[in-house]
């Protein structure tokens, strides 16, 4: 059976080729950030994951709508929204464990340089020169 | 027996020279060798200089860590460097020192902890404090925490809860949550009665809506702990302190 007219209503028009121009020009800034070392690759490919498949959505409606309506989705909108809210939940709860990671490690790194900075200040503080004993 | 003062510092210049002054006052304790190290947590003021001058260790963090940090950084140097047991003292003077007899008379359970509640003497804290101490109370007897005070800065930590905290200890406002932490680690806790004073200088670092703040996530942080502790032993096995 045919999906209602109503799946299509995001296929007529530009708006999809607006959105799929968006999604690439932050995928280029992405790049950008990548190649001036201001992000790293490895951290990136989640959120350009979440691009593509955003940006395949807008230019693709029809399979969009196919797939929208398989999940009984009853607006194509409705559906476009749903997976970015989810995607961009994921993304976030995968930033939150990075900067949890992230901040252990400096608190560990601070303590550690503190005791090797006491150390050090020790081994270097000037020995008291010997008493001299009465003969 | 060698003992470390640690004392956890932020902004503390006023009160610092003061309270290393009354530390080297101690009369001698029989077979005791106290050695003090001031954290300084990031501070802005002359924290660190009024330690040295006065003649105490510095550990200097390069960054603000809060107080869960900064005694975390203390309690790692007495693991490393084989202290017996380490004392926590606030930098503001609040811990007398002369009630330090107390807590080594005390010792013998993993964690001893200063109590100012069971006998009333001395600084007792505002109402609002004694009530969220109150709830800390309950919320800790739940996972089989029986303290009067949870919220005491003033607590002596044996060998092997210096090991349990060298390797973790909470950093947002930690004294209820380690306690949690000792417990589900099967570590023992006792408490002994000392005197209070009120702050000698500096603020504290709990105030308006930070109070609220406080007791939510205490709350929430003692449950975890307790939870996280218990479900992941080998995490905080806490090896014979003599092995």
């Amino acid at each position: 059976m045919p999906p209602d007219e109503e799946y299509w209503r995001l296929s007529d028009g530009v708006g999809n080729w607006v959105f799929a121009g968006v999604c690439l020009v932050i995928a280029l800034v992405l790049f950008r950030l990548i190649v001036r070392e201001r992000i790293t690759l490895q951290g990136s490919m989640s959120y350009l994951a979440f691009l593509v498949v955003l940006g395949a959505m807008a230019v693709f409606p029809d399979a969009t709508g196919y797939v929208a309506h398989k999940l009984g989705f009853s607006t194509l909108a409705n559906f476009f929204f749903c997976t970015a809210i989810a995607a961009l939940s994921i993304l976030h709860l995968r930033s939150l464990i990075t900067l949890s990671k992230l901040q252990l490690r400096s608190v560990a790194l601070t303590q550690e340089l503190a005791i090797m900075q006491e150390k050090l200040d020790r081994v270097a503080q000037p020995t008291p020169p010997p008493t001299e004993k009465s003969s | 027996m060698r003992l470390l003062l640690v004392i956890p510092a932020f902004n503390e210049q006023a009160s610092l020279g003061g309270l290393l002054t009354e530390i080297k006052a101690l009369p001698p304790i029989a077979g005791v060798s106290i050695d003090a190290v001031v954290v300084d947590d990031g501070s802005s003021d002359r924290t660190q200089e009024v330690a040295r001058a006065n003649g105490a260790r510095v550990l200097r963090l390069c960054r603000n860590l809060g107080i869960g940090g900064a005694v975390q950084a203390g309690i790692q140097l007495a693991h490393r460097e084989g202290f017996d047991a380490a004392v926590q003292m606030d930098g503001d003077g609040q811990h007398p020192p002369g009630q330090l007899q107390r807590l080594l008379d005390a010792q013998g359970p993993d964690l001893v902890v200063g109590t100012r509640y069971r006998t009333g003497a001395g600084f007792q804290s505002t109402l609002l404090r004694r009530l969220g101490s109150g709830w800390l109370r309950a919320i800790l007897r739940m996972v089989g925490v029986r303290v009067s005070d949870p919220t005491s800065g003033f607590r002596l930590y044996g060998p092997r809860a210096l090991r349990l905290f060298s390797d973790s200890y909470p950093y947002d406002f930690p004294e209820p949550e380690s306690l949690a932490m000792t417990r589900a680690a099967g570590l023992t806790i006792s408490e002994v009665s000392v005197e209070m004073r009120e702050r000698q200088g500096g603020r504290s670092s709990i105030s308006g809506y930070t109070s609220v703040y406080y007791m939510f996530k205490v709350t929430l942080a003692v449950m975890l702990a307790y939870l996280r502790t218990n479900r992941r032993p080998r995490d905080v096995e806490v090896p014979d302190a003599t092995g």
